[in-house]
């Protein structure tokens, strides 16, 4: 009977041994690609919240809150983008935003993972339901929302409209960059 | 067994007889949570193909060696296996595919399809029987997930694979059919309907 045991045994050391070799072999294969996917990921992120942005640099690292320093083709710092993650209405809201090298202003907001209700808080990554009143805001004063939403002119210059109907999902996006904007403050305040 | 199916008896019957989603009732979880696009639907469809057509070919072929002690964990390592692979395969070719179909395609390792016929019928039969078996089960499993993300996404946001087909002008979407419980609705009617079907080709 011993031997019918150790047949068990070899068999499944053997087995485990040939997938996990060829699984680790694969995953050896396809390692850079995914890497380069996240890079370019990342970069299309950055490029689209900081017009003209030649190049940028990790200077804050962090899992839920990152800062990226953006530079034009020239070598002038043009802003940072500022990566947070924040409790959304019913997950997580990782978003991106340009701000200038002061922080007065945002460029662009863009929301990278969401969760939220599809068809009405999934709206914050709608351009023109939302994401478009984020341009050229000032952060002289935090950013706060508008609710009716308002004539985009008639906004102030720290306001933005909350999609109706998905009120939680629109604070949520602005306690998020409100609290990311404070926080940026405080770490590279003294950097720049 | 008195009488061998033929080979085509063997691949039809997972698209209809045997309909893993339908008449089976295996693999509810990621056909439910996946369907909500058809673009979803077809990743995951192709995902549990290559999963399934894999191992079915492994396991048939060793399937003399495999002490019946421990066929179950024989069956997951090497399923988990192929399932690793796809993930990596997705997540590297189709980042974006990767990312909508997010825990579902490592969920596939205890997707019961998958298993199941593997207990059934792969550790049983030849390693070209098995392979037709195998491939009569994916093609009926990514049929009803096609019908289920097409109903779920035209009903539910208008479109299909992203190509607006019902004029947001005339068509206010019927936002529940993209969430959870359209998906549960959704499976309720199909296999209502080829119950239905079922009962009338057989009352003739």
């Amino acid at each position: 009977m011993i031997g019918k045991q150790v047949r068990i045994v070899l068999i499944l050391v053997i087995v485990c041994l040939v997938i996990g070799g060829s699984v680790s072999y694969f995953a050896a294969y396809t390692q850079p690609m995914i890497e380069r996917n996240a890079r370019e990921a990342l970069k299309k992120a950055v490029n689209e919240v900081l017009p003209g942005v030649d190049s940028f640099e990790e200077i804050v690292p962090g899992d839920s809150f990152r800062v990226y320093k953006g530079k034009d083709a020239g070598g002038n710092t043009i802003g940072y983008a500022i990566y947070r993650v924040g409790v959304g209405f019913q997950d997580k809201i990782a978003l991106i935003f340009g701000v200038d090298p002061d922080m007065t202003k945002i460029f662009a907001l863009n929301i990278l993972d969401q969760k939220e209700t599809p068809g009405l808080g999934a709206k914050i990554t709608d351009d023109k339901a939302f994401l478009g009143f984020w341009k050229e805001k000032s952060l002289t004063s935090p950013i706060s929302y508008a609710k009716p939403p308002r004539p985009a002119d008639a906004l102030s210059d720290s306001q933005i409209n909350a999609i109706s109907g998905a009120t939680i999902s629109s604070d949520a996006v602005v306690k998020i960059v409100n609290a990311a904007v404070e926080e940026a403050r405080g770490r590279i305040g003294g950097e720049s | 067994m008195s009488k061998q199916n033929t080979l085509s008896q063997e691949f039809l019957k997972g698209l209809w007889k045997e309909n893993p989603n339908l008449v089976q009732l295996l693999g509810m979880c990621p056909m439910l949570a996946v369907t909500n696009e058809v673009v979803n639907a077809i990743g995951m469809a192709g995902a549990v193909t290559f999963v399934l057509l894999a191992s079915a070919l492994i396991i048939s072929l060793i399937r003399s060696w495999i002490p019946a002690q421990v066929r179950i964990p024989t069956f997951i390592v090497i399923i988990a296996g192929f399932v690793t692979m796809a993930d990596r395969y997705l997540a590297a070719f189709y980042p974006d595919l990767s990312k909508a179909l997010g825990p579902f395609v490592p969920l596939i390792v205890v997707n019961c399809v998958i298993l199941g016929r593997m207990e059934a019928f792969a550790s049983k039969n030849k390693p070209g029987r098995s392979v037709i078996d195998a491939l009569g089960m994916s093609v009926g499993f990514g049929i009803v997930l096609l019908i289920m993300g097409a109903v779920r996404e035209l009903l539910g946001n208008g479109t299909i694979l992203g190509a607006q087909i019902l004029s947001p002008n005339w068509y206010d979407p019927m936002m529940v059919f993209i969430l959870p419980a359209g998906a549960f609705l959704t499976l309720g009617l199909l296999i209502g309907v080829s119950n239905l079907v079922q009962k009338k080709l057989a009352g003739r």
